[in-house]
């Protein structure tokens, strides 16, 4: 009878450290009842409100009062759209450096400098319109992959690691920002302190009216894939994994690991210069002085989230974007405040990134080694 | 008069420095057992919320007198039960130590941020709340000496706050604990040599949760000077990077103890110098982004430089082939 | 009531791994008090896990461990400490900041409520070094000693916990000729109080030279035992390898080449014991260049320096450390020499069927017992992973070849298969550095021997009828060479003088 208890628990935990699909499904499923547990604690309604977070992001389609059929609520799922292709641009952009075990959190900086240098190039290119806004990015992922690389160059060159320079170049990068708007690109019209309205060259026109959402979506698969690629298919993905795996014997075997550490961070850094242009020039229009730094840790968690899989990124990404507008919603409908869908998403993370599960006769940590 | 204004200015760098130092003598403590914790950020943060929390709801019949107290012991709780989670998710569970830390901060942000909104009824802080500070020490009788009255009692007389004097009691502790104690043996040998260690039969994995749990403490403790001491309230994101500061103290530091409480007193007098020089008369001219970028760049050259002596000063030999 | 004569006793003791891996199989063994005993077995024939298992860190699958006339079970070193067993392992564990006295004290301190008593560890550890005749300095820094001085301070820790059942896990590999000698004749005063040891080793001389019995184990079985007054040379490497040995093949001699690595004057200091003084050699076309010496005296540190060049490939000493990456493919591992050119890449881009097709044929041209290019390396065993390791190498075709302990660890099939493709790579005119603390493997490889002292050659001989203990003079410092090298046309030190 006992071994057939302990059979079946071994089975129980066999299922919830299966290949990763499953588990990352099975977590976000106990993620989101934990998060039903916690607003049962805080609200009258508590399931009304869970409902909400699950489903407030979803459009509807409602029959009108001319009898035809129109979509409501697309405003709020295009801002779902928005954060899917920011927080995929995000997710890779921690990703590729992880895979050369390099913990950037530079993302912020990257985002806020791309931002910037797409912002400047749409408002100051002067040659002809269809040239502004290719420009424009070019000159995001530039920005961004200088500072990533920065980081990648202190740690190679110094060994100054590379968490604490990425978060220090972020503080720095944001005053940046903040410098420029203030005093070299205030748009003295605006009611609060930010650039101008971009021109139409360097716009983007949306695919969902009043959304951000346009062109800029197909970035997000694009993206995807190419990292895919990089890292499955080429020569400095196979270094970049290699560095990471295993660095003594990346450095033996003569791989160029500090070489293939600084291009990690560097394509990290452009492609979270790219989300800034993303926010710039597709969702905003203008950069106000006070965007708000934060979304590069969204990044990181959507890449944890993802465990670090380009393929999972995507639906990571959704899945938090979702969420955190089933939050705003829930919030607005209810008496639960929308923060409860970021600790939804960390605890999904932290049971996701458990290997294995003990069982209780070894959670006695007291006993010898 | 300058010998006041000195004095004033060391103070302040103490001030400052205090949060960052307590969380790096936690960070030193699990580096040297041979777990980083990079979770120091969360740990402090969540202990600087519950700290406060606590204090604005404390058990029935408590004096006011302990309510400082109370909110200490709660906040320390918080920090040990998140350190707790650490240390099982990586020492049981099997996960990667620093991306179980990163994670745990992400958690500790969204938590505090939500709970402060749904049990304080506000998202920015609890200002709107009159919560307590842990008291000041205050050595009574100086009035006749005034600069010993000012280094001893501070500005205004009142005296240092406890946790401010506790800083470099704790961290002769720490040196007292490494250096001389067998605990402190088995936890430097757990880190430096953990076969070694197991085969001499010292329970490595008791090593490494104590060293955990400690760093959690001592985080802690840095996290409740923040809400119950520099201020007297929780703000949402209050820690502001000081848990990273104190990580990079203890890179900078080198595993010794002189090294990392020096680094933290750098990064002190860093935040300090930046708030200084913004109130200066020249500021006017210049922008106040610019001082705000000085602490971070100082922190990137300071922990640039060890790696920069070594490459431009020593001279790897030639061989010929 | 009769203590029972014998210490330990194994009956019928088997260890199979998760994996499948039978590592013991029915081990029977019986120790006496006072007897020094010598189990003996070629490098993977399971000598190492039986000890795991009587010091705790393994735990059996089958069978009993009696310890005077009681059935025991260790979960824990601590608790075989407990039980009066102390283990002297193969690779010291030492903790190197601590000091000598710290560091034999480790884990059972001298304190009062948890306060160290530094000055009572420092008297107790001198007291036990004079008491036993193993010299050593309580106050000096385990990272300044030498290996043999730090395999003294190893023995002084188990002595220190009161073992009276002492495991010695290849003690002599790390000691010179003289050194090993010193520490047998301590062996032979502990036994003679009442110590017993258990002496593993895969020399035969250890067996004849200071164990009163042996076990001879052969692919985790026990193949045969007995007093070692009985034994002889021929018949104990007999039941070691299952079959008469054939002497050994020397290579063909082969014409002199050009010399492909040229080195002068390298220097290299680490800050610890171990340190390059001015090293010169000269590797030609078609040559083995052997170098012998005690471990630790340079050659690691040489062979990593020299591996630093365009067309020079490394096997690396730490195999799992430096030499794969076991979380990766074997394919992933074994393209890396070569991934960046055709045909494995074409302008960035990987080639997978290429690559796919380079590994399956680098397999089978090895003998690799794998899966297929897409398992983790990681699950080789270590004669399979050290096939890899040199494939790889070979793949980029180097010119010079620096191999570093390349059979350590290795089944003895495995290390066959290994050297004969040195002398192949050898017969095609490439020029290869061979490093090795397995006198034997020098002997039977090298055209030409450096031996390393201190970082430095101090003699230099002819491969070809060369002899160890002609050898082992230079190896300990005892002799040395005048202006020793190893350039291609420096004088070779007067050999086959008998030792005084």
């Amino acid at each position: 009878m006992k071994h057939t208890m302990k059979h079946t628990m071994k089975h129980i935990a066999d299922f919830l450290a299966p290949p990763s699909g499953r588990r990352t499904v099975a977590a976000a499923g106990i993620g989101l009842l934990a998060g039903l547990a916690l607003i049962a604690c805080v609200s009258d309604e508590p399931l009304r409100a869970w409902l909400i977070l699950l489903s407030g992001a979803m459009p509807e389609l409602r029959q009108g009062a001319d009898g035809g059929w129109h979509w409501q609520r697309l405003v709020r799922f295009g801002t779902v759209l928005e954060d899917t292709v920011n927080l995929t641009l995000l997710g890779l952009a921690v990703l590729i450096p992880f895979r050369a075990r390099q913990f950037a959190l530079g993302a912020d900086g990257q985002l806020f400098l791309g931002a910037l240098a797409g912002a400047v190039v749409g408002l100051a290119w002067p040659g002809p319109g269809w040239m502004a806004l290719p420009l424009a990015a070019i000159a995001a992922l530039l920005a961004g992959g200088l500072l990533g690389g920065a980081t990648g160059v202190l740690k190679w060159r110094y060994g100054a690691n590379e968490m604490v320079v990425s978060l220090m170049l972020n503080l720095i990068a944001i005053e940046c920002y903040r410098l420029a708007i203030t005093r070299w690109l205030r748009d003295p019209d605006a009611g609060f302190p930010a650039t101008p309205f971009l021109p139409p060259a360097a716009s983007f026109t949306p695919w969902i009216p009043d959304t951000g959402v346009g062109p800029m979506l197909l970035a997000a698969p694009l993206a995807v894939l190419a990292v895919a690629l990089l890292l499955g298919r080429t020569t400095l993905g196979y270094e970049i994994r290699v560095s990471g795996a295993a660095p003594a014997f990346a450095l033996q075997a003569g791989l160029p690991v500090g070489r293939a550490t600084v291009l990690s961070m560097a394509l990290g850094g452009a492609l979270a210069g790219l989300a800034g242009f993303h926010i710039g020039h597709a969702v905003l229009g203008r950069l106000p002085v006070d965007l708000a730094p934060g979304l590069g840790f969204e990044g990181l968690l959507v890449a944890l989230l993802a465990r670090h899989q380009p393929r999972a990124i995507l639906g990571a990404a959704f899945f938090y974007a979702w969420l955190r507008a089933g939050g705003q919603a829930m919030e607005r409908g209810s008496d639960v405040s929308r923060e409860i869908a970021l600790v939804v998403q960390a605890l999904v993370i932290v049971l996701v990134m458990a290997e294995r599960w003990p069982w209780p006769r070894r959670w006695l940590f007291w006993r010898a080694a | 008069m300058t010998l006041a204004l000195v004095i004033l200015a060391v103070l302040a760098v103490l001030r400052a420095a205090t949060p960052i130092l307590y969380a790096a003598l936690g960070g030193l403590l699990s580096e040297l057992s041979g777990k980083i914790n990079v979770a120091l950020e969360g740990l402090m943060l969540v202990a600087a919320f519950t700290g406060v929390i606590a204090a604005i709801h404390p058990p029935a019949g408590l004096p006011p007198a302990l309510l400082p107290w109370w909110g200490l012991l709660a906040g320390l709780a918080a920090a040990l039960l998140l350190a707790l989670l650490l240390a099982v998710l990586h020492l049981e569970c099997g996960a990667d130590l620093i991306v179980a830390g990163i994670a745990l901060n992400l958690l500790a942000a969204g938590l505090t941020v939500f709970l402060l909104a749904e049990l304080a009824g506000d998202k920015g802080s609890t200002a709107r709340f009159a919560t307590p500070a842990l008291p000041a020490l205050h050595v009574p009788g100086l009035e006749r000496w005034p600069t010993l009255d000012l280094l001893f009692n501070g500005e205004g007389g009142r005296g240092h706050h406890l946790l401010v004097l506790g800083g470099p009691l704790i961290a002769l502790l720490a040196w007292l604990f490494l250096a001389h104690t067998r605990a402190g043996a088995w936890l430097r040998a757990a880190g430096e040599n953990p076969a070694a260690a197991h085969a001499a039969g010292i329970p490595v994995r008791r090593m490494h949760y104590l060293a955990l749990l400690g760093s959690g403490l001592l985080a802690g403790l840095g996290g409740i000077y923040l809400s119950m001491g520099y201020l007297t309230l929780f703000q949402a994101d209050m820690t502001a990077g000081r848990g990273f500061l104190a990580l990079a103290a203890v890179f900078v530091g080198r595993r010794s103890l002189a090294g990392v409480c020096g680094a933290a007193l750098l990064f002190g007098a860093a935040g300090v110098l930046a708030t200084r020089l913004g109130g200066l008369a020249l500021a006017g001219a210049l922008p106040p982004q610019l001082f705000a970028m000085l602490p971070p760049a100082i922190t990137i050259a300071v922990l640039a430089l060890p790696g920069w002596r070594r490459a431009h000063l020593d001279k790897p030999p030639r061989k010929l082939a | 009531m009769n203590p029972s004569p014998l210490r330990l006793e194994l009956r019928g003791v088997g260890k199979r791994y998760p994996n499948g891996v039978l590592a013991n199989d029915g081990i029977d063994l019986q120790l006496a008090r006072g007897e020094i005993h010598a189990l003996i077995g070629e490098n993977g024939a399971g000598k190492s896990t039986l000890i795991k298992m009587l010091y705790g860190l393994e735990q059996p699958s089958s069978g009993a461990i009696v310890l005077d006339g009681r059935a025991v079970a260790f979960d824990s070193p601590a608790q075989a400490i407990r039980a009066g067993i102390g283990l002297v392992p193969q690779h010291v564990q030492l903790v190197p900041s601590f000091s000598v006295a710290r560091n034999v004290t480790l884990g059972a301190e001298p304190a009062r409520w948890g306060w160290l008593n530094h000055g009572a560890a420092a008297r107790a550890v001198g007291e036990l070094a004079r008491r036993f005749g193993l010299a050593a300095d309580p106050d000096a820094l385990a990272a300044t000693l030498s290996l043999g001085q730090q395999q003294r301070v190893e023995i002084l820790k188990a002595l220190y916990r009161g073992a009276d059942l002492l495991l010695l896990d290849e003690p002599g590999a790390v000691l010179s000729p003289d050194e090993a000698h010193a520490l047998f004749t301590a062996l032979r005063t502990l036994a003679d109080a009442g110590m017993t040891i258990l002496l593993i080793t895969h020399k035969i001389a250890d067996v004849l030279d200071v164990a009163d019995r042996y076990t001879v184990l052969r692919a985790g079985r026990v193949v045969a035992h007995g007093a070692s007054s009985e034994a002889s040379a021929p018949g104990l490497a007999a039941h070691i390898v299952g079959r008469p040995l054939a002497p050994a093949q020397r290579p063909a001699p082969m014409p002199a080449g050009d010399v492909l690595l040229r080195v002068r004057g390298l220097r290299r200091a680490t800050g610890v014991a171990e340190c390059l003084d001015g090293i010169d050699l000269d590797v030609a076309a078609g040559e083995i260049l052997g170098i012998a010496g005690v471990e630790g005296n340079g050659q690691g540190l040489l062979a990593r320096a020299l591996a630093t060049g365009v067309g020079v490939a490394l096997v690396p000493e730490d195999r799992l450390h430096d030499g794969v990456a076991p979380t990766l493919s074997i394919a992933e591992n074994a393209i890396a020499s070569t991934y960046d050119a055709a045909p494995l890449s074409r302008h960035g881009w990987l080639q997978p069927d290429a690559i796919d097709a380079a590994t399956r044929a680098m397999i089978d041209e090895f003998g690799v017992v794998a899966a297929g290019p897409d398992q983790p390396i990681g699950a080789l065993s270590g004669g399979n992973m050290q096939k890899i390791v040199l494939a790889r190498a070979l793949a980029g075709q180097p010119r010079v070849l620096v191999a570093c302990q390349p059979t350590r660890g290795v089944d003895i099939g495995a290390a066959r298969f290994l050297r004969q493709r040195l002398l192949a790579l050898r017969a095609q005119g490439a020029a290869i550095v061979l490093v090795s603390a397995d006198l034997d493997e020098i002997l039977e490889l090298s055209d030409r021997i450096a031996v390393m002292f201190r970082g430095a050659i101090v003699g230099h001989f002819r491969g070809e009828g060369q002899d160890a203990r002609a050898l082992a003079g230079y190896m300990t410092g005892a002799r040395r060479q005048d202006g020793a090298s190893a350039r291609i046309d420096a004088p070779f030190a007067a050999a086959g003088q008998e030792a005084a």
